[in-house]
């Protein structure tokens, strides 16, 4: 998981969140610095839209800016950040007709031999309905419980339980079909 | 492969670490015998490793001087608030001084009397000439008479 207690300071994500809100500004670039990334890539894999990623991950350090005096340290900031970047790329998706089957994009792992293989799997999980693949997405890459899942998502747990079952059959069946299609 | 009697969300969430315990211990127990679930469960674990070898993107790199300039100014705000309301204060202290202290006004005057001007104003040529001290009925009469001729 990305952010947590690196990047120049031994306080935590709540801790600064706090020290930010009672005026250290200093504490939130501390944060964007732990977390930029981490929201970026999210809403890179959940959108497959560079320009998209950029604008969504600006919007949501922007409302943490904004709402700064009405936070509270009741969940990991993790929950919090990815939450306001679920509620702006769903947005996005609903204002831009982002299409599912849009394919993902992102640099190639240069690895020869798992190529072919992760590009398969990535195909796979574009081809996923938006809210199978965000589970996928925030469970696989940044580790987030079933109930942070469904704090993010706004779903029960039974929900994102049956979501990410569901997800990961649909995947498995998309890399079988493509294995067993003749080559063109 | 299928895993048998429904189990496949049971282990896609075994897999996460999320089954309560009962669920997870009736599963243990199954699974040792079953060829079925535990080759679902193995293809699970590679699509999760499939998907982990996908890396990272680095942001654009303009994306945290905007976001950082703006949160530094939204910091500032307060500040810049504070600033206003202290110039608002000073200007309103020295209209405040400056009506008190304005020598055109006499501080214990009668109410309507007649100011007397440090310098008497030079007469402009084909101007009307008023007596001074002249009431504002008296000086309405003598414009209507000059008015007329």
């Amino acid at each position: 998981v990305t952010g947590e207690r690196n990047i120049r300071d031994g306080r935590g994500d709540e801790e600064l969140m706090v020290a930010f809100r009672e005026g250290e500004a200093e504490a939130f670039e501390l944060l964007y610095r732990r977390w930029e990334r981490g929201v970026y890539n999210y809403v890179l894999r959940f959108l497959g839209d560079p320009g998209r990623a950029a604008e969504v991950t600006q919007e949501t350090f922007l409302a943490v800016v904004r709402n700064r005096r009405r936070y509270r340290p009741l969940a990991r900031f993790a929950t919090y950040l990815f939450r306001i970047a679920h509620h702006r790329a769903t947005a996005v998706i609903r204002r831009r007709k982002v299409r599912a089957e849009r394919p993902l994009v992102g640099p190639v792992v240069e690895r020869p031999p798992d190529r072919e293989s992760v590009l398969a799997v990535r195909d796979a999980l574009a081809r996923l309905p938006e809210r199978y693949r965000e589970v996928v997405v925030l469970r696989e890459f940044h580790g987030l419980s079933y109930d942070e899942l469904a704090e993010v998502a706004g779903v029960p747990v039974g929900t994102v339980r049956s979501r990410l079952h569901r997800a990961r059959a649909a995947m498995l069946e998309i890399l079988e079909t493509r294995e067993e299609a003749p080559e063109p | 492969m299928r895993p048998c009697g429904g189990r496949a969300e049971a282990l896609s969430a075994y897999l996460d670490g999320e089954l309560a315990p009962e669920e997870r211990a009736e599963l243990e127990s199954h699974l040792p015998a079953c060829s079925g679930c535990r080759e679902a469960l193995e293809e699970l674990r590679e699509l999760g490793e499939g998907l982990r070898a996908w890396p990272d993107v680095e942001p654009p790199g303009w994306l945290a001087a905007g976001v950082l300039q703006r949160a530094r100014r939204a910091g500032r705000r307060p500040l810049r608030l504070l600033a206003a309301a202290a110039s608002l204060v000073l200007v309103a202290l020295a209209v405040v001084w400056a009506v008190r202290e304005w020598p055109g006004e006499p501080s214990g005057g009668e109410p309507g009397a007649a100011v007397e001007p440090a310098t008497p104003p030079r007469p402009v040529a084909g101007a009307l000439v008023l007596p001074e001290g002249a009431r504002v009925e008296e000086l309405r009469v003598l414009v209507r008479r000059e008015g007329s001729r």
